[in-house]
């Protein structure tokens, strides 16, 4: 996590908890599903309970327990981190996209280790569940490969801008000037990242609903040292 | 508090989660 989009002194710590206590919830409820999942394909990949009928193989109690518990859990875990999540930042709600990657890439782990290495009463290789161990690796995979690819991408034009290399300094009013594209030049690090800083702060207060749009352009107006917005 | 201090416990959180969890799902499995 990069720059401090969260002052010290006014975190709030029952949100702080509730998100801490959303993280705990939806690893845990991802680890149910995991052993759940590795339960049900110990006993042959398919099993039943409950209802009229039947089932040829029953599920373990465990399986029974556990799957509800982890889908309900889950969605309360992310409900937790979204509300929490909300005071903290914007990047911190992200940490929930996560869920999806860690879900999909466990379970097709199982697919893949049951697949190439099937319990007993398999004869070789389970092509079925290789399959879908390969579509499960893919689309956990491939979004969080994106993901990252965009954080990098992120993170070297702040460290660009935070470093002075390129400082986009906003032009005169372009009534007096008539220019209208921001000018870029080199500036002195340190108080551009201070600038950088309050901009970001204020647009937190303007995400919260601290601040109205109003207030946020007069403020940014007043920071960077412009005129306010047109009226 | 600062964020790289919340990112630590983000992690433990998660750790905690998959601890508990595994050991809830054993206690059932094992009953």
């Amino acid at each position: 996590m990069g720059a401090a989009a969260i002052s010290a002194d006014r975190l709030p710590l029952g949100r702080v908890v509730a998100y801490l206590l959303g993280v705990a919830i939806l690893a845990g409820s991802l680890t149910l599903l995991f052993l759940s999942m590795r339960a049900v394909l110990d006993i042959g990949g398919a099993c039943a309970s409950g209802g009229p009928y039947v089932p040829r193989v029953e599920c373990p109690d465990a399986v029974v327990a556990a799957t509800p518990l982890s889908i309900f859990a889950g969605i309360g875990g992310v409900f937790l981190m979204l509300w929490g999540g909300s005071a903290l930042g914007s990047r911190w709600i992200g940490l929930i996209f996560l869920v999806w990657p860690a879900l999909f890439l466990s379970l097709g782990w199982n697919f893949l280790q049951y697949g190439f290495f099937p319990p007993e009463g398999a004869d070789g290789w389970v092509w079925s569940w290789i399959f879908c161990g390969v579509l499960f690796v893919l689309m956990g995979a491939v979004p969080l490969v994106g993901v990252i690819g965009m954080i990098h991408d992120e993170r070297d034009g702040s460290r660009a801008f935070a470093r002075g290399r390129v400082v986009v300094r906003p032009s005169p009013s372009p009534a007096r000037t008539g220019a209208v594209a921001p000018v870029a030049e080199v500036a002195d690090p340190a108080s551009d990242r201070d600038l950088v800083d309050r901009l970001e702060r204020l647009a937190d207060l303007r995400r919260r609903g601290d601040i109205t749009s109003e207030e946020f352009e007069l403020a940014k107006a007043r920071l960077l040292g412009t005129d306010g917005p047109a009226t | 508090v600062s964020p790289r201090w919340l990112a630590w416990a983000v992690i433990a959180a998660a750790v905690l989660g998959v601890v508990a969890a595994a050991w809830i799902f054993g206690q059932i499995a094992g009953s």
